[in-house]
């Protein structure tokens, strides 16, 4: 059996005739090279349109930003004087940008909240009580809508003077509510935060009960047979078979909180001062705000780089435990 | 072998279709002229305005057509705030649009990086330095002497205050910060805003908050030549004392909405309009003839921030909230040079004062005897009056890096972040590297 397989992962490896030795002439030999060669073409011409559009779109624009932060431009001369790192020196020296970091950091933390309320709403559904179909859909809504609407109307509903949350907060005498902790500094950001959960739940929701949808029933039947409650019954199987979700979901959520930005930038605008600026806003801020496209590169190489190491981390452990 | 040869195939087609669209997505478009029926299709990046403005402005974009059926113009509107950035993008690259109605400063920045057209002889072969009035002209004029930009938004900028809430509530449009001081409290009493403000963005409303008390302290003269970094400190006693004005004794008695930040502008000029609030800041002329037909019973007061101690006296800010600017990669400028002198018309200015309010500074229209609300006259009068003496916007002559500083440090001070020394240190510190 285990030769057999070997035999068969080796054939289609290097393109041997199935069952034969491989080394019947030399005149047999020269079409198995040449069908190898169109097998390697093949795959490169498949691989090619990805490649040529990752190139183009993703490579270029990176190689692009990375030359631009080494420069001082200002977004508009012709002229791009070569500066070195100055601009990751300064970067790093100023502490708008280390807030800015620590916000992303919170904002992330805010994300993995998401997922696990996503999953464990997932897991209700899973079990498909009474008008399930409904609540996904329902869970999804802020998902369709789009960071710009769900933006406009949480910051219709903060309003100081005609917003609804305000209007309540009056009613039940709740000052945080009452009045906007939007425009508080030390708040603000969590208001972001939350609203960001309330909007990206209904995501991770829908990909968990993709996953969920290929648990083998089996398992949990033998766990049921075997006297496993509910509880254990989620910890023992649901969980390690859903792991390479978790950690895709886990993934995302990092990179959406690295770059988050729309939502922030319709709801505050990085503001007031600076009290909700993350990278991203800051990013855009210097380039469009304060034409340092130089620095701006700087930072948008900053959310490039902490992206990839977070991929790296979570990919990684990702394959150590399958 | 069939299959392979298939798969290989659609392996081909697939890499070939994909290098074509990469291929096309750096070849640039044609000639958008329309070449087969001789139209020229011009992109015209527009701001979004009240549902009013927005109207009037299309109406007289139909006639232009109509007039000139060998041009078609294609009109995108954005966030005013959003603008800016998208159309710096644009222009950057080379592309779209052919004409873009943007911030004056951000239309100077444009002209100064070679992005934007110099205007200087479609204006002579138009002759529109005879037909604009020279303080317009002037906001779109480069240090090199150059016209880079065409306005016809010409505004005075204020406060505008519920004449007839004042009147009920037995006050008087406060022209010193003792009298504002009072009639916030009294406001607040009666649980009406004194003074609605939309913060929502970057700050740009505290230009507003910051240049008007230091005209008033300086008189027009001497504030230009402050905005023009010709002469004094935001660090002078008597300029942090006509700024803490506002930023101490205006919000000490409670004359703003603390949450401003979270407001739109569009939201604090309906807080007026519903009578939530008895005053709008900074209002503008352009605002006035919609607020006015949305109640158009109610008596309003376009003013001035009140005098500060030791100050001039009161002062209207002129500017000049945004102008065209032309491409200068565009491939159709002298069909948008046709389309800028329609709207220097004298026809045209009349339709722009009546249908949209704007106080077109198109010489030969008499704005106090249009067809407009006395609102709208009453706030246009220091346009019109020889005799009127006019300061100028803080921003108009600053760097986008600075006004945004000056925008977030604004915020930051007034919801207690940074303290007053840090808020004029660092604001002072910034000025300094302008010049």
């Amino acid at each position: 059996m285990g030769e057999r397989g070997l035999s068969i992962t080796s054939d289609h490896v290097t393109g041997a005739p199935a069952g034969g030795t491989g080394c019947s002439g030399a005149s047999r030999a020269l079409p198995g090279r040449r069908r190898a060669w169109r097998r390697r073409l093949t795959g490169l011409l498949f691989a090619a349109p990805a490649t040529a559009l990752v190139a183009v779109f993703v490579l270029y624009p990176v190689i692009g930003t990375f030359r631009i932060s080494l420069t001082d431009w200002d977004g508009f001369s012709p002229d791009r004087t070569f500066i070195g790192f100055a601009n990751y020196s300064s970067m790093f020296a100023d502490s708008v940008f280390w807030d800015s970091v620590g916000r992303n950091v919170l904002y992330i933390a805010g994300l993995f909240v998401a997922v696990t309320i996503g999953f464990l709403i997932a897991v209700l559904l899973w079990t498909r009580p009474r008008g399930w179909v409904v609540f996904r859909t329902v869970f999804l809504v802020p998902e369709m809508m789009g960071a710009s609407i769900v933006g406009i109307i949480w910051l219709q509903l903060w309003q100081p003077v005609s917003g609804g949350l305000a209007a309540i907060g009056k009613a039940l005498g709740i000052p945080f509510l009452a009045s906007s902790p939007l425009a508080n500094p030390q708040w603000a950001i969590i208001v972001l935060v939350l609203t960001q959960v309330w909007a990206s739940t209904g995501f991770y929701v829908v990909i968990s009960l993709g996953g969920l949808q290929n648990i083998d029933p089996n398992l949990l039947d033998a766990a049921s047979v075997d006297g496993a409650s509910r509880l254990q019954r989620l910890w023992h199987v649901v969980i390690p078979q859903m792991r390479p979700y978790l950690a895709l979901m886990t993934m995302l959520a990092g990179i959406a909180g690295l770059r988050a930005f729309d939502l922030v930038w319709i709801m505050t605008a990085g503001g007031p001062g600076n009290a909700t600026q993350l990278l991203g806003t800051s990013a855009y801020t210097m380039a469009f705000s304060r034409n340092e496209f130089g620095q701006a590169g700087a930072i948008a190489m900053t959310i490039v780089v902490l992206a990839l190491v977070f991929t790296a981390i979570t990919g990684r452990s990702n394959t150590r435990e399958s | 072998m069939h299959k392979r040869t298939t798969r290989l195939g659609a392996a081909a087609v697939c890499t070939a279709l994909a290098i074509g669209s990469v291929a096309a997505c750096g070849s640039g478009g044609a000639d958008d002229a329309g070449g087969t029926d001789g139209v020229t299709t011009l992109t015209y990046w527009n701001q979004t305005a009240d549902p009013e403005t927005i109207d009037a402005v299309d109406s007289i974009l139909d006639d232009f057509m109509a007039e000139n059926p060998d041009i078609k113009v294609e009109q995108t509107r954005y966030e005013s705030d959003k603008l800016s950035p998208l159309v710096k993008n644009a222009f950057r690259s080379g592309d779209t649009p052919d004409l873009a109605y943007v911030e004056v400063s951000t239309g100077r920045e444009l002209y100064e990086a070679g992005l934007a057209q110099s205007l200087e002889d479609y204006a002579t072969e138009y002759g529109w330095k005879d037909r604009v009035a020279e303080g317009a002209l002037a906001w779109g004029t480069a240090d090199d002497g150059d016209l880079f930009g065409l306005g016809v938004e010409a505004e005075i900028n204020g406060m505008l205050w519920d004449q007839t809430a004042l009147d009920e509530l037995g006050l008087t449009v406060p022209t010193t910060v003792d009298d504002l001081a009072n009639v916030c409290q009294v406001a607040r009493a009666n649980d009406i805003v004194p003074i609605s403000s939309g913060d929502n963005g970057a700050g740009w409303i505290w230009y507003f908050y910051l240049g008007l008390p230091i005209l008033n302290l300086l008189g027009p003269e001497d504030e230009i030549a402050f905005a023009n970094h010709e002469a004094g400190a935001w660090t002078d006693p008597d300029i942090r004392a006509a700024i803490e004005t506002v930023l101490v004794t205006a919000k000490d008695a409670g004359c703003f909405i603390p949450e401003m930040s979270t407001l739109d502008n569009n939201t604090a000029i309906s807080l007026i309009e519903s009578k939530d609030a008895l005053s709008y800041f900074p209002a503008c002329t352009c605002n006035l003839e919609p607020i006015q037909s949305a109640s158009p019973d109610n008596e309003y007061y376009m003013t001035t921030w009140p005098e500060v101690p030791g100050g001039q006296g009161q002062f209207a800010m002129q500017g000049m909230g945004s102008l065209w600017v032309i491409n200068a990669n565009s491939e159709h400028q002298d069909a948008v040079a046709r389309f800028l002198d329609f709207m220097v018309s004298k026809d045209t200015g009349v339709k722009l004062v009546e249908r949209a309010g704007f106080a077109a500074p198109v010489l030969g229209i008499d704005l106090q005897s249009a067809d407009v609300s006395d609102l709208f006259k009453q706030g246009v009068e220091p346009l019109t009056d020889p005799d009127a003496e006019t300061g100028m916007s803080i921003d108009l002559k600053s760097s986008g890096e600075f006004n945004d500083l000056m925008g977030r440090l604004s915020q930051e001070v007034f919801s207690d972040q940074i303290t007053l020394d840090e808020f004029f240190d660092q604001l002072q510190a910034a000025w300094e590297n302008e010049g």
